[in-house]
């Protein structure tokens, strides 16, 4: 500026008091342009026409006096009128903005110009005396000691305040939320092979133990519309099941009471059915078994179609994870454990092992899986805490629930891997043809190879484990007893059919349904000791869910319920 | 004989201006997402986005800019050390940043979508987003804070508007300086939830920009600009979220400008020359504490650490009922819970839209529940951040750094060159190059 005014000859003095002079009157004028805006404003918002009194007014007249023209036209010009109202105050108001802005920069360059003029050599004499460096610093942290008081003060009064101040439904809501989820998906038969995905029934669900023929057991029979693959899963009276085609996939929910279908409906989401691979043949596009925790019940299909529904067939999310790259089609059945929905999304390429929280289908974690698999995921508790295994054509692994951190990996399995693991007395029990049976330690996060079978091996059933026995049913008709401690083969007993589907256990008897259609009950034991067999008339190779002493077994086209004791409970 | 000599600032300045021109031309025909509907009224569509939509390569052409426009800042504030060429670069980036581009996207801004894209798993950043965030931090990596020098938008505009600052004592500025760890932890939080974008709600300069808010926010823009004529940079020093990361990354910088091109002579000229409070001067040689009782405040400070990581943590997460209203679907869901409490019904248009919808309110309460769940946690994170801020910031003050020069402190300059013209060494320098 100085350069300037010495360039143009210009007296500094004039300068300053022109500068004075822009500076005051651009003060000024900025000052009244601001009042004339907050009047604009104040007016404006008197004027809108959306809110606009007389007009409501004359809205509720026409309403109760729809035939009268003049009012109509009435409100049509009042209503054009406010709207230009509006309009014109809308584009004073930004010309106020323009003209305020333009106000504000003439004052602040005089000022500016004004600053400069009287800018004089700094003369540290008349520096003020600043506070000595260390006496700064000691006043400073004594500050910052009382800003974090006061900080954490205000931060504790607005947490009691906002806890108090919670009260109701939603409140209760919320808590429920977390509590009935921690403890209710071990109740009933959740998923497939009932609680934790381990294919043991809760002591309170054990059936009876007397036994009748065929004809006698099966209480109810009802077919299921759609051909499926799918187990039943049971919470309270309501047992869910799928089935579909490469045109339509649908959930149904019977009444476990009297086999009535309850709700049933179709899925069909995804973009191009066309472009679905043909599974017309085993396994079909209804492989996977559903999850409920007693809220919602989500299922999967071999096209990638997730969904969910509340238990009253309300649709909550669906999701479309892709078509997966799987030769066979999908087939690992869902499994929730507190407020998450975990999907092993095995395939040739890109695996993943989803965590979605199962009230709105949101990705609350996904960690990439290595290979395909058809086997479903487990979730139990291990005396490190609570695990969620897999096994895949490669690999056992566990993953931590709530993060998705893997906990640990055993390279131990080989082939198509269709069984899932089991899990009993700290052991991890995973078995394949063309790989073998093996028995996983968990050593802390240290799992060890406790010992490894390759007799007869399932490719499809998984295995069968208590802390005495592991049971093992090949698609053969093989069904073999290992010592759970040694591996060591107690036992053989051939069946008439090959079991694709997988044994389970209710109390001190295990329920293995061969392809056949023939439910075989034995007890577990060092020797091979029958109790019964209750032939369906069909081919069967879903696996059995039993729950309240009754027991629900899908056929191929039939969905039965088994009661063994002659009174009927 | 005379020849036409044509200076770098003012082709720069000519090749900034061109830029300027070019992209509000062509801003201005941007094309419309979707087409209008025809009607035949002559009714002009006002936009439905502020600032509209700009299509990619217009994007690539904001991040072209700021990468042009911090290597001349940064050339500027260290090489040529022309505090007039950084002015009129902040003038420039008052103008493109602020007035065409309307003050987004902004790199301060990017910080949240940082944050969401790292917590929210559907939620996409754009990469030109993701370069705002990254470009300045890596220039300041190298050459200290020039990007709040001129080419943050909001950094310019107060440091244009900086008439008569007035000096903030040093206890003061530590005490409010500690403000934008709190503010920078909300905004990841509310990002990171999904809740909010908290730094856009209340940007204090985005209402200029644009010409229009509403009232509330614009009396708090007046506000924010009549202070920033008597206080230096108050946005940058006491609130800027951003400016916590670009301070970390200026004290690890490669370069950074000094006051005095040459040795510094301890004059004291330039003592008071920074408004900003950013010179660290030279220290009294005696220490106020003996070498043995340094150590031990050390060592009880350094345990207290986690203890206050803890305490801050565990504080925090009770927050979540309190935090989480900011959130629409938990805010949705306890209007919800009020109404079915007194037997009410649509009483917001949210709740009205909600109830026409058919989903249960359970659903929405489950949801809401797992979005406060989120909020304990982000509180235990939150207030773990703050304790552990407040714990190095004690340790901090209670290590003497003895300095015999006046030198910028690396974190807190802007880079902005006031200094310069006070030291006698620049004058000479100066004179030297007058001279040659
Ligand atoms: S360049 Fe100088 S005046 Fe500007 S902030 Fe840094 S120390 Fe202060």
């Amino acid at each position: 500026m100085n350069d300037l005014i010495q360039k143009f000859n210009l007296h500094e003095k004039t300068v300053y008091a022109v500068c004075r002079t822009v500076a005051v009157v651009a003060a000024v004028f900025s000052l009244i342009i601001c009042v004339l805006l907050i009047a604009n404003y104040l007016q404006t918002r008197a004027i809108d026409p959306l809110h606009s009194q007389a007009l409501e007014t004359l809205v509720k007249r026409l309403d109760q006096n729809p035939g009268d023209a003049a009012l109509r036209e009435q409100i049509r010009a009042l209503h054009l009128l406010s709207r230009k109202a509006y309009f014109v105050h809308q584009w004073q108001l930004r010309s106020g903005g323009v003209l305020l802005l333009i106000g504000v920069i003439v004052m602040l360059a005089a000022l500016k110009i004004m600053q400069n003029l009287q800018r004089q050599a700094p003369n540290p004499e008349d520096f003020p005396d600043s506070n000595n460096a260390w006496e700064a610093l000691e006043q400073a942290r004594n500050w910052v000691v009382g800003l974090s008081v006061f900080i954490l003060g205000l931060a504790v009064i607005f947490a009691i305040l906002s806890y108090r101040e919670m009260s109701g439904a939603f409140a209760e809501s919320g808590e429920t939320e977390t509590i009935a989820l921690n403890n209710e998906p071990l109740k009933f038969w959740p998923n497939f092979r009932g609680p934790g995905g381990n294919g043991v029934a809760n002591a309170e669900d054990v059936p009876g133990d007397g036994i009748i023929d065929s004809a006698h057991a099966i209480v109810w029979k009802v077919p299921v519309p759609r051909p499926g693959l799918s187990s039943p899963v049971v919470w309270e009276n309501h047992l869910f099941l799928t089935g579909g085609d490469k045109h339509l996939r649908e959930v149904y929910c019977f009444d476990t009471a009297s086999g009535e279908i309850l709700w049933q409906r179709a899925v069909g989401f995804t973009a191009d059915s066309a472009s679905l691979p043909d599974l017309e043949t085993y396994p079909g596009y209804a492989s996977p078994s559903v999850a409920t925790n007693g809220r919602y019940v989500c299922a999967i299909f071999a096209s990638g179609e997730l969904i969910c529904f509340d238990m009253t067939g309300n649709e909550i999310w669906t999701r479309d994870l892709g078509i997966p790259d799987n030769h066979y089609g999908h087939a690992s059945s869902l499994i929730m454990y507190q407020q998450m929905l975990f999907v092993q999304y095995d395939q040739n390429s890109n695996s993943k092992l989803y965590a979605l929280e199962a009230a709105t289908g949101k990705t609350a974690w996904e960690v990439p899986r290595s290979d395909i698999s058809w086997s479903s995921p487990i979730c139990v508790n291990t005396e490190n805490g609570v695990q969620l295994i897999l096994a895949n054509s490669k690999t056992v692994d566990a993953y931590d629930p709530q993060s998705g951190r893997r906990l640990w990996t055993l390279d131990c399995m080989g082939g198509e891997m269709g069984p899932s693991p089991a899990f009993a007395g700290g052991m991890v029990y995973a078995a394949n043809e063309n790989a073998a049976a093996v028995a996983i330690r968990l050593n802390g996060s240290q799992p060890e190879i406790a010992w490894e079978f390759d007799g007869d091996l399932p490719d499809t059933a998984s295995p069968l484990a208590t802390d005495r026995y592991v049971f093992l049913a090949t698609s053969y008709g093989l069904l073999s007893c290992l010592d759970a401690k040694t591996g060591e083969k107690l036992w053989e007993a051939e069946l008439d059919y090959g079991c694709y589907a997988s044994p389970v256990l209710a109390g001190n008897r295990v329920y293995a349904m061969d392809s056949g259609g023939v439910l075989v009950i034995f007890e577990p034991g060092d020797t091979y000791q029958p109790v019964a067999e209750i032939s369906l008339g069909e081919k069967s190779d879903c696996t059995p869910a039993i729950v309240g002493g009754r027991i629900y077994v899908r056929g191929k086209e039939y969905l039965y319920c088994i009661v063994l004791n002659q009174d009927g409970t | 004989m005379s020849r036409a000599v044509v200076r770098p600032k003012s082709w720069v300045m000519f090749i900034l201006l061109a830029i300027c021109l070019i992209n509000s031309a062509a801003l201005a025909q941007d094309p419309a997402r979707f087409p209008k509907p025809e009607f035949e009224s002559g009714y002009q569509q006002p936009p439905t986005q502020t600032p509209p939509p700009r299509s990619t390569g217009r994007e690539w052409m904001d991040v072209f800019v700021l990468a042009v426009a911090l290597g001349l800042t940064s050339y500027f504030a260290l090489k040529k050390r022309s505090r007039r060429a950084i002015w009129a670069m902040a003038v420039f980036s008052v103008i493109y940043f602020g007035f065409i581009r309307e003050g987004c996207v902004c790199a301060v801004g990017s910080l949240q979508n940082v944050s969401a894209a790292l917590f929210l798993s559907d939620y996409v950043i754009p990469l030109t987003v993701l370069a705002f965030f990254v470009i300045p931090l890596i220039f300041t990596l190298f050459f200290g804070r020039t990007f709040c020098a001129a080419v943050c938008p909001l950094g310019a505009v107060q440091d244009l508007v900086m008439v008569k600052p007035v000096p903030v004592a040093g206890w003061l500025q530590e005490v409010l300086g500690l403000f934008r760890y709190v503010y920078l932890g909300f905004a990841v939080l509310f990002a990171a939830t999904g809740s909010a974008f908290l730094i856009c709600r209340y940007d204090p300069f985005v209402s200029i920009f644009r010409m229009g808010n509403d009232f509330g926010m614009m009396l708090y823009s007046i506000g924010f600009v009549a202070l920033s004529i008597f206080v230096a940079r108050p946005y940058c020093r006491f609130l800027c979220p951003y400016g916590v990361l670009l301070g970390w990354m200026s004290q690890l910088s490669k370069k950074h400008l000094t006051i005095t091109p040459d040795s510094c002579h301890v004059c004291r000229l330039c003592e008071t020359s920074c408004p900003m409070g950013a010179i660290d001067k030279p220290t009294p040689e005696k220490l106020p504490v003996t070498r043995e009782q340094g150590i031990r405040r050390l060592g009880v400070l350094l345990i207290f650490v986690p203890v206050m990581i803890a305490i801050g943590g565990g504080t925090f997460s009770r927050l979540d009922v309190f935090l989480s209203k900011m959130h629409p679907t938990v805010s949705l869901a306890e209007k919800i819970d009020l109404e079915n409490r007194t037997g009410t019904a649509g009483t917001t248009v949210e709740t009205l839209t909600f109830r026409s919808s058919g989903t249960p309110a359970e659903t929405l309460f489950a949801e809401a529940g797992i979005i406060r769940k989120r909020f304990r946690i982000g509180g235990w994170l939150l207030g773990g951040f703050l304790g552990l801020i407040l714990g190095v910031k004690l340790i901090g003050l209670s290590i003497f750094r003895t300095s015999t020069e006046y030198e910028p402190n690396r974190a807190a300059c802007f880079s902005c060159g006031r200094c310069f013209s006070y030291c006698p060494n620049e004058h000479q320098r100066l004179e030297n190059i007058r001279h040659y």
